[in-house]
Parts: C-alpha cells; sequence; structure tokens
C-alpha cells in the first residue's frame, strides 16, 4: 500500500512525480544561485580589499611614527637653530637697515665743513630721526644755527646746501626753513638757525 | 524569485465535460477569475481539451501549464470503515488487510489515502488513531493513465486528485458552513460507476459504491424505446433532444432502490432523517436525474451557495463570474480550492 504525505483535508495528492516530465525550460535556480554567490563573493572582495588597505595604512602610519620620533632629536635641534638664525637674521636685517640708512651723518658732518662759506660759523648742529611706525621709514631732521657776518652769507650757505648733492637723497625731499634771528646789535653779527627736513616722497604725497 | 506569477489553473475532468477555473493564484487568498465548461461527447480529442484550456490561460509558449487536477480514474474507490476498537485501528497492517478482504481492493496494486472520517485529515495510527475511517485510491495504472491523458492536453499537474473524495470533502464543508446539522446524501453516478455517501455534521458516516453505473439504463431505456442498439440509447440520453421527466422514475428505478435500502438502513441504524440530497458531476442536460432520485427519496436538492461558501475559505470570486445558478457538477473544481483545515482551525481556536 503506497503511502501518502501529509495532505489538505479530504484531498490527498495522487500525483506521480517519476514519469511527469521536466518542465524546466530555463533552470533558474543556478542563476539565483550565481548571482546571490557573486553578490557575496563581491562583497567579500570589497571587504577583504578595504581590510588590506587599512592594514597597509596602519604600516604606514606605523612606519611614519617611527620615522618621526628617530628623527625627533634632530627636528629638535633643526628647530633650535631655526630660531637661533631668525633671532640673528632680525639682528642682521637691523644691521643692514642701519648701514642702508639713507642719511650718514658722519658724511654730512665731513661735507658741512667743506661747504661753509666765509663769514659764518657754526656753533650748534642737532639731527634728529623720526621713524614712522607705520611706513617703517625715516624722516630726518637737522638744525643748524650760528654766526654770519652778514646776512648774504647766510642766503648763500642755505643755497648752497640746497644745491649740493649733501642733501640729495634718493626718494627724500629736502625742504629747509630759517628761522628769524634779531641782529646781534652789540657785536654786529647776525645770528642764524636754519632747519632742514628730509621727508621720504610718499610720506609727502599722503599728506596732499 | 525570478518568476513572473503565473495564473493558477483548477481542472476538474470527468466522462462528461471539463470544467476549467482561472484563478489569480494558487497560494490563498485568491480571485476566482474565469470559468468555462468543455463538454464531452466523446469524439474529442486531448488537441481539442488543450485548444480549450488555451482559450482560459495563457501558456506563453510552454508545453504544459500548471495545474491542479480532479480526476474520475477507473476502479477507483472510496470506503468508510469503523474498526470495533481503537487498538485494531492502530494496526496499518490490519486496515490493508481490511481494504483487501472486506472491499475487495488489490492494495499492491493501488495507490491508497487512509482519512480521518470526522474530518478528512490524513489518517495517522500513532498520534491520532481512531475508529472511523475512509479509504480512498484506485489503481496505480489508472493514475498513470490519468496523468498521461492531462499531459497530452497540455496540463502539469502539480496536485492530482481523487475528485470523488475531493467533492465529498465541499460536501462536508458545505455541511459545516451552513451549519447543516440533518445528513445529506452525496450521490456520485457515472457511466460505469457509482458510489454514495452520507455525511452528517462534516463527518463522514456511509461510503460505499453501487454495483452499477448509468449504463445500467440503457438496456431498459433501449426497450422502452423500441431503439436499435444500446448505442443509440446512450446517444439520446446523453442528448437534449427527449425528455426524460416521464420515464426518468422507471430508467433509474434500480439506482433509487438501492438509495432507499442504504438510506433506511441508516436512518434505522442512527435514528437520523436524511434531509438534502447532492448528485454531483452529473452534466446539465441529465439534471432531471437529480429531479427523480430526490422525488423518489423525499429528499431536498441542496442548492449551493459557492461564492459564500468559498469566501470563507479565502476564495474570492470576481464580480464577472456567474456562480448562483451553477449545479453541484462545479463542486469538483471548487472543492479543490478549499483548505478546509482553515475553517477546522478558526472552530478550535
Amino acid at each position: 500500500m503506497a503511502k501518502k504525505e501529509i495532505q489538505p483535508y479530504w484531498r490527498p495528492d495522487y500525483r506521480i512525480s517519476e514519469t511527469l516530465p521536466d518542465i524546466k525550460v530555463i533552470r533558474t535556480d543556478f542563476i539565483v544561485n550565481f548571482i546571490s554567490i557573486g553578490a557575496v563573493l563581491i562583497y567579500a572582495f570589497f571587504v577583504i580589499q578595504k581590510e588590506y588597505r587599512a592594514i597597509q595604512i596602519s604600516g604606514d602610519v606605523a612606519d611614519l611614527e617611527s620615522q618621526i620620533s628617530s628623527l625627533q632629536s634632530s627636528n629638535k635641534s633643526a628647530l633650535s637653530k631655526s630660531r637661533e638664525f631668525v633671532k640673528a637674521s632680525h639682528l642682521v636685517a637691523d644691521i643692514e637697515r642701519f648701514y642702508d640708512t639713507p642719511f650718514k651723518p658722519y658724511v654730512f658732518l665731513e661735507s658741512l665743513a667743506e661747504i661753509r662759506v666765509e663769514d659764518l660759523i657754526f656753533s650748534s648742529l642737532t639731527f634728529n630721526e623720526n621713524p614712522n611706525l607705520k611706513t617703517k621709514q625715516v624722516a630726518y631732521a637737522l638744525q643748524l644755527s650760528g654766526i654770519s657776518k652778514g646776512l648774504p652769507a647766510i642766503d648763500e650757505f642755505k643755497n648752497l646746501m640746497l644745491e649740493d648733492e649733501l642733501l640729495q637723497l634718493e626718494g627724500y625731499e629736502l625742504s629747509v626753513v630759517e628761522v628769524p634771528q634779531a641782529k646781534d646789535e652789540a657785536t654786529g653779527n647776525f645770528p642764524y638757525m636754519l632747519s632742514f627736513t628730509l621727508e621720504p616722497e610718499s610720506k609727502k604725497k599722503g599728506k596732499k | 524569485m525570478l518568476k513572473p506569477k503565473n495564473k493558477g489553473l483548477f481542472v476538474d475532468i470527468s466522462e462528461y465535460a471539463v470544467l476549467a477555473a482561472r484563478t489569480s493564484g494558487f497560494k490563498l487568498p485568491f480571485v476566482v477569475e474565469e470559468i468555462q465548461e468543455f463538454p464531452l461527447k466523446g469524439a474529442e480529442t486531448a488537441d481539442d481539451i488543450r485548444a480549450f484550456i488555451e482559450g482560459i490561460v495563457d501558456f506563453k509558449g510552454a508545453g504544459y501549464y500548471i495545474t491542479r487536477c480532479g480526476v474520475y480514474p477507473g476502479g477507483r474507490f472510496t470506503r468508510f470503515f469503523e474498526a470495533e476498537t481503537i487498538n485494531k485501528a492502530k494496526d496499518i497492517a490490519y486496515l490493508s488487510d481490511v481494504l483487501k478482504d472486506e472491499f475487495d481492493v488489490k492494495v499492491d496494486a493501488c495507490n491508497v489515502s487512509i482519512l480521518n472520517a470526522k474530518d478528512g485529515s490524513d489518517y495517522d495510527p500513532e498520534n491520532a488513531p481512531s475508529k472511523k475511517v475512509v479509504f480512498c485510491g484506485a489503481p496505480h495504472e489508472s493514475f498513470e493513465k490519468s496523468q498521461a491523458y492531462l499531459l497530452e492536453c497540455g496540463l502539469y499537474p502539480e496536485r492530482l486528485e481523487l475528485s470523488s473524495v475531493t467533492s465529498l470533502g465541499g460536501v462536508c464543508d458545505y455541511a459545516r458552513y451552513r451549519q447543516l446539522k440533518g445528513p445529506t446524501l452525496f450521490l456520485e453516478l457515472t457511466s460505469e460507476h457509482a458510489s454514495i455517501f452520507i455525511q452528517r455534521d462534516g463527518q463522514v458516516e456511509v461510503a460505499r459504491p453501487l454495483p452499477f453505473g448509468l449504463d445500467s439504463m440503457f438496456p431498459l431505456l433501449q426497450r422502452e424505446l423500441g431503439l436499435k442498439d444500446e448505442q443509440s440509447a446512450r446517444k439520446l440520453f446523453f442528448s437534449n433532444t427527449f425528455d426524460f421527466a416521464e420515464m426518468g422514475s422507471k430508467l433509474l428505478r434500480r439506482v433509487t432502490k438501492e438509495l432507499q435500502a442504504t438510506v433506511g438502513f441508516y436512518e434505522v441504524q442512527t435514528g437520523q432523517t436524511l434531509e438534502c440530497l447532492v448528485i454531483g458531476v452529473l452534466p446539465k442536460n441529465l439534471s432531471w436525474i437529480t429531479k427523480a432520485i430526490s422525488d423518489a427519496l423525499g429528499l431536498e436538492i441542496l442548492q449551493f451557495d459557492f461564492e459564500g461558501w468559498l469566501k470563507g475559505l479565502n476564495v474570492e470570486i470576481a464580480e464577472d463570474v456567474e456562480v448562483a445558478s451553477l449545479g453541484a457538477r462545479w463542486l469538483g473544481v471548487f472543492s479543490m480550492m478549499g483548505e478546509y483545515q482553515l475553517r477546522q482551525e478558526a472552530v478550535n481556536g
């Protein structure tokens, strides 16, 4: 007696599977398996690739860290030397600026003595530097005072000063102001005071 | 996953007609989208049936269409048996001997199922033995022949069911749905075979064959009408050209006598009076047989509300499908759609 599987109530199945034809035209099971396995393999590939990259990066990081630690001491020494260099370079820059000043007082004094007119004597020379922190430029102010036997000598000296290359500084504008002085009645001499101002040209233009 | 959803197809093939129903699928819940009947006069070929089926479903170029099939194989049997004790009923060998000795079934040559008479579930002698069982099946060769014929018609059986017992299950479940308390007589009449079933409250209490079929009427019909031969009588019998209302009772006398004997015996034994009659599988032009037997036995012909019944089994009927006027011959097709254990679970739950 053939035994049957458990069936819906009142509906046993008498199908004879052995004599049924194979009706699958296209076997789709393998396609489903193929796609599933393919998807899993692709996913696994990406995961493995990611992990490998992560391991590689970790290795690189470790190498670089060890390089960093090995170079730490030489880096420190280089940094220290760099700081000293910076300090020194400030000094050098200062010195350069010092020697690069357009106006050299010692040269000025030497030349002034040569320009001096007869009948004119110097009694006082004041020299000031006025740096502008904003523009980093320096204006120079000279005050020369003395005694002259006559007024023409003062004018002559003033003109010589204006024309001489002594105060012709590039990038600077020269101006001179004569401070009026009263004649010395006792001696008959004329005291004078001349103020020479050298200002950087850009500053003057800004003021206009 | 890659397969597009195919429509479901339920086909009941008897000697009288091919009854087919196309549904939205096989898995519940589904919708019955179309029903068609192809009457068989005897000359139709497998190609004719295939052409009929192709008018209902789209084969999509395939050689076969997946179908749930109900068939009436030759030598089929459906027998009720009540064991004396539960212990005897537990013994499969004993039940096999009953089938062989009492019911004259060649067990080794047959495909047999044993069902619980109370609900049609598979009989489990170890875990849920019962004294009352129903044996059903047919010779293996007959099932092979039926299956081969289905394949010739382009139908690939996803399930191959014995329409007799499937229809019986339908009657039992319908009785539960309608809450019919009284017993119902269910009769299957074909040319060479007839079976009587009595169910009460969804449980089978009688299942036995009649020793003759409709063919037994033809000699009498030939004599009564003075026809040339039995073949002429048969032709006339299945045609729509003769009104058998008058001589129907005479032709059916042998059948009605057997039925009366069975019914009488049952009523005496159980004290229950039969109320309703169902005659399955007969074509529409033989509906006079149902009327004649109903009159002879004094039983009401059970009318089927297929739509309401199937709705309770998660099967919807499409709006444009007319089922209200369908006769009991459609019981075979619709019964194949029912998963009756759902109603049982609802009752138990």
